[in-house]
């Protein structure tokens, strides 16, 4: 259990920080359809395609806080959203035995949506109302996308940050 | 593999237990947490710095390929209303100083008393879900929560997180936003359809207005007589008109009994007359809360209860910040104005949107915080 965590933190902090940064800059003025794209939510996304549930969830919980403290949101908030975001993308992956790349790509997409829709639905629930609007019917398809796009290369990402390998089938020995 | 296994579940509850242990310290607020914000804050910082240099062509590119049109219309608009604000810069001076003046004779502070920092925004919210900007000064420059920030016209923000050199501002227009306003409407009974400005001092003018002010002193060896007179007139409106006797002074500039002067000089004191056309405006105060309504949509004002002016409310009406020991800015602030009054299903209370005087809050550049602090009246 020790060293499941260990790992993976000694990786994802120095990476969560570069994403971090050009979440922070980059990002807030490449505004597609008025929405701001989210990295840090789509590499959390694409490391639970990659690695499964338990250590989407783990990548989740540790990029989530380091956004709280960056950003300002209550600390845990973003951590929780986004553990749960990885924890859901690595769940459906669980459900295919071998999903090819492009597979994954979609499961990305699916954590990266599950992680915006519930962003609002978690500030809602600790007194930040407002937020559960009609606008979110473009935020989550446009975040979902560019999930999608960019899967292909957090993917691998993901998984090395997760310290996780791909998975190899072997034939059942008769 | 099994779906649901024993490790898995143990990691996600305690992933969700620890989550929402550090939202309710932090909610709570906990000095622990402040002081592991403040220190990320110094990790990641050169970390943006070198996101912003490596980033800015790819930005410029971008706003190149996207902006550009709107870019030249903003333009040529921006033009148009620089030759405008020429003309107005001149009259608001004016203005400002008779305000001034007379904020001086009332021993009231303004704002021009309290101290401001000027500071840049660094970046905008990376969240879809809320409506901050980061500027690049922060608690060794003064700043502390709770702050109020304003550009050139108006209220834009308060701040909500302060680091050692950067401080995070909540925009006006995020739902979690609130402020204690009082929306200024200078009603007319007679010319109900008449356009009424209200200056950030509480004046009121029309454009049928003149001022004139006179002063006469003309002195003999037995006799002083001083004359002022003012006066401020508006056409077809009555006239109020006030006397105030100076008093009469000694050598040393004491006052002394008009009926006593010890040398036994005569001496003759007109009286200062001020004559001052009042014009027959009925200003309403209504008070209430500015609440933020996310994006697109106008700030409202809410009213706790209906009075009998709140009917009266109009577009065009002045919003400035309510001032208050609890509130987050002084008074006087200026908000912008009443866009709508919408009435509520199932109230007699109007719900009123407000047009920013700060304008679009999506391109703000330099911006002042204003180092004020509620129960004290100023930095």
């Amino acid at each position: 259990m020790r060293a499941f965590v260990i790992g993976p933190l000694a990786r994802l902090f120095p990476i969560g920080l570069c994403v971090l940064a050009i979440q922070r800059t980059l990002l807030t003025q490449l505004l597609p359809f008025g929405v701001v794209l989210q990295l840090v939510l789509v590499l959390v996304a694409a490391a639970g395609a990659g690695a499964g549930p338990e250590r989407g969830a783990i990548a989740g919980f540790v990029l989530g806080t380091m956004y709280d403290l960056a950003i300002g949101t209550p600390l845990g908030l973003s951590a929780l959203v986004y553990a749960l975001a990885g924890f859901a993308a690595g769940y459906v992956v669980t459900l295919t035995p071998t999903p090819p790349w492009w597979l994954c790509s979609i499961f990305a997409a699916i954590g990266a949506a599950v992680g915006e829709v519930s962003m609002p639905i978690g500030k809602m629930l600790i007194g930040e109302d407002g937020w559960v609007t009609r606008r979110m019917f473009t935020v989550v398809p446009v975040v979902a996308v560019f999930a999608l796009v960019l899967s292909p290369l957090l993917v691998p990402l993901g998984r090395w940050c997760t310290c996780a390998k791909r998975p190899k089938w072997r034939a059942i020995p008769e | 593999m099994a779906i649901y296994s024993m490790g898995r579940r143990r990691v996600i509850v305690v992933l969700v237990l620890s989550s929402l242990l550090l939202i309710t310290l932090d909610i709570r607020g906990n000095a622990a947490i402040d002081r592991l914000r403040d220190a990320f804050s110094l990790v990641i910082k050169p970390f943006d710095t070198a996101a912003r240099t490596v980033s800015r062509p790819i930005v410029n590119a971008w706003r190149g390929v996207n902006d550009y049109a709107q870019l030249q219309r903003e333009n040529e608009l921006l033009r148009h209303q620089v030759d405008v604000q020429r003309g107005a810069e001149i009259e608001a001076r004016a203005a400002i100083l008779e305000f001034q003046e007379l904020l001086v004779l009332n021993r009231l502070t303004g704002l021009s008393n309290v101290p401001t920092v000027t500071a840049q925004v660094q970046g905008a919210a990376p969240s879809n879900y809320s409506y901050t900007i980061e500027i690049d000064k922060g608690s060794i420059d003064g700043i502390a929560v709770g702050m109020p920030v304003v550009n050139g016209a108006g209220l834009v923000g308060k701040i909500t997180k302060v680091f050692p050199k950067a401080s995070v501002v909540l925009l006006i227009t995020d739902p979690s936003f609130s402020v204690g306003v009082k929306v200024l409407t200078a009603f007319d009974p007679q010319h109900p359809g008449v356009a009424v400005v209200i200056t950030p001092g509480g004046g009121v003018f029309s454009n049928q207005t003149t001022t004139s002010s006179s002063t006469s002193t003309s002195t003999s060896p037995t006799t002083t007589s001083t004359t002022i007179a003012s006066s401020t007139t508006t056409a077809g409106l009555p006239t109020t008109v006030t006397s105030i006797a100076p008093p009469i002074l000694d050598a040393n500039g004491n006052p002394v009994d008009p009926g006593l002067r010890p040398d036994g000089v005569a001496t003759s004191v007109a009286a200062t007359t001020t004559t001052t056309t009042v014009a027959p405006f009925e200003v309403i105060r209504e008070t209430g809360t500015l609440i933020g309504q996310g994006p697109g949509k106008a700030p409202v004002v809410r009213f706790v209860a209906a009075s009998s002016t709140t009917g009266k409310l109009q577009v065009g009406s002045t919003v400035q910040t309510a001032g208050g020991n609890n509130s987050i800015a002084p008074a006087g602030l200026p908000v912008g104005t009443v866009s709508a009054v919408r009435a509520q299903s199932g109230s007699s209370v109007p719900i009123v949107e407000v047009e920013l005087a700060a304008g679009d809050l999506t391109d703000l550049n330099f911006l002042k915080v204003l180092l004020y602090v509620p129960n004290s009246g100023s930095g």
